[in-house]
């Protein structure tokens, strides 16, 4: 499977002397601006690479820092927040209700994988709340990267995340990769309304629905000017779409983290690439986190990445669910 | 304050900025152009014409874009403030900028695409592989362009691009 290692080990340990790590991974060295390495090791995971910059934070005054207290916080559906047994006589008439009316399993999954897992996956990248200690990858985003705390932020970032499966998911069947995408979209705004009303106390209608509607331009833009920037093959126009996208077009925008998040996003497409499209349609895709480090495959990895797909999915001797059936390729 | 010694410095990234690859379609805010104004600030350079140019044409832009323009309204409510950003120029040491100018020609020379290359199956997505061709396309030709009928109906039907 792909190598990821943790960026505490690689640089704390590794390099000892830089710094000394306490408590959790986050608490990663920061380097002294005298002893700036000018050199960018490829082990550093992007969160070490942008802590490693010398240019402190400097507040972007065209987005201040105004995060609202929420009214109420929204909970993760039961079936999200970790591991749900069901009742085996309820798993038996699901599949014999699927068997009996020959149900299409690749459209129900877009659903249950693509509106829910995936959505709730790139939902949690950036999300936080005022005054409440952020997750792990959201310390990557607000405080490495000082981007603000704010609801429109939080959009961009989970805009960038849902784009990266958009990238995968057209690499799958038509008519399958197209249905996952507009399940992640019509949840992605379903999700934006409830949390405008009932965390963010936008009360009126017409103002949420005008909100919706420049989400919805906003999110034309990023995917299309992101796109632009995979099909010509070129960091330069990726780091402008970024900067203008992610980092709100900040002038006084630090290069050194502006290359972590570029890596950022060059390390997730390279995961999305390598995983097949049935592993990726089942839900087996996790985002690398920030503080994680990806090695590029070699071939003999890379073959034993197919042989491990194949001998989850297609086992051979036995008889395979009809909940499990698919259309998707195991090798591509 | 930067030191005379870090200007060599400045000029190799305002050099390596104005070799980034122009947009291809106008947005309010662009990359190349504000960092080398910033970059030209700091190390006291003099700023490219054609980016004050630009700048001034973003200008006109968004105001004809903009409903309320809080610009003029903070410039009658507050005139003393100064209007020029601050760029704080005090924070930029020969380290720094040299650590700046390090990141800025990796992004330049794609080191990442490279390292973490990845093939045709995302490239020439097989659900829709004339798509990304025919975005590029259409960005070529600044993106105003219509679709003509026939296929503007294909694209409808199909879903395909």
């Amino acid at each position: 499977m792909l190598r990821a290692t943790k960026g505490l080990t690689t640089i704390g340990l590794g390099r000892g002397g830089l710094g000394t790590p306490v408590g959790s991974s986050l608490t990663l060295l920061r380097f002294k601006s005298d002893t700036l390495s000018t050199a960018t090791p490829k082990d550093f995971s992007p969160h070490a690479f942008a802590r490693h910059s010398g240019l402190p934070n400097i507040p972007n005054p065209e987005t201040p820092n105004k995060d609202i207290d929420p009214k109420r916080k929204l909970e993760k559906p039961v079936y999200e927040r970790g591991r749900v047994t069901m009742p085996q006589w309820k798993k038996a008439f699901g599949e014999a209700f699927v068997s009996l009316f020959g149900i299409d399993m690749d459209k129900i999954r877009a659903g249950s994988i693509g509106g829910s897992k995936y959505f709730y996956m790139c939902k949690d990248q950036g999300l936080q709340f005022k005054d409440e200690p952020l997750s792990e990858s959201a310390v990557f985003w607000y405080e490495t990267l000082g981007l603000p705390r704010t609801f429109a932020q939080w959009y961009q970032i989970t805009v960038l995340h849902i784009w990266m499966l958009f990238v995968r998911m057209r690499a799958m069947p038509f008519k399958i990769g197209k249905n996952y995408q507009q399940k992640i979209v019509d949840k992605l705004f379903k999700d934006i309304e409830l949390r405008l009303s009932e965390e963010m106390n936008v009360l009126s209608g017409s103002i949420r629905d005008r909100y919706m509607k420049d989400f919805h331009s906003q999110m034309i833009g990023i995917v299309g000017s992101l796109d632009e920037a995979l099909a010509s093959e070129s960091d330069s126009i990726l780091a402008a779409t970024l900067w203008r996208n992610v980092f709100n077009g900040d002038r006084n925008i630090d290069v050194v983290k502006l290359e972590a998040v570029v890596r950022y996003v060059r390390m997730q497409l390279y995961v999305l690439d390598k995983i097949s499209d049935r592993a990726f349609g089942f839900g087996d895709f996790e985002f690398v986190s920030p503080s994680e480090t990806v090695d590029p495959l070699t071939p003999e990895e890379e073959k034993q990445l197919k042989t491990a797909t194949r001998n989850k999915y297609d086992p051979g001797n036995e008889k395979v669910l009809p909940s499990q059936r698919s259309v998707l390729s195991i090798d591509e | 304050m930067v030191s005379k010694a870090a200007s060599p410095v400045v000029k190799k990234i305002v050099t390596l900025l104005e070799r980034f690859p122009k947009d291809r379609i106008k947005h309010h805010a662009t990359f190349r152009s504000s960092q080398i104004e910033r970059f030209c600030s700091i190390g006291g350079v003099a700023t490219p014409k054609d980016i004050i140019e630009e700048r001034k044409q973003q200008d006109e832009a968004k105001k004809s874009t903009l409903k309320i323009n809080t610009e003029t309204i903070k410039q009658a409510l507050f005139p003393e403030e100064q209007k020029s950003v601050n760029y704080q120029k005090d924070m930029f040491t020969d380290d720094i900028l040299t650590q700046q100018y390090r990141s800025l020609k990796n992004i330049y020379e794609s080191k990442w695409e490279k390292y973490y290359k990845i093939d045709k199956k995302l490239l020439v997505p097989k659900g829709n592989p004339n798509y990304y061709v025919r975005l590029l396309n259409d960005l070529e030709k600044g993106g105003q362009e219509k679709e003509g009928l026939f296929p503007a109906f294909k694209t409808i039907l199909t879903g395909k691009y």
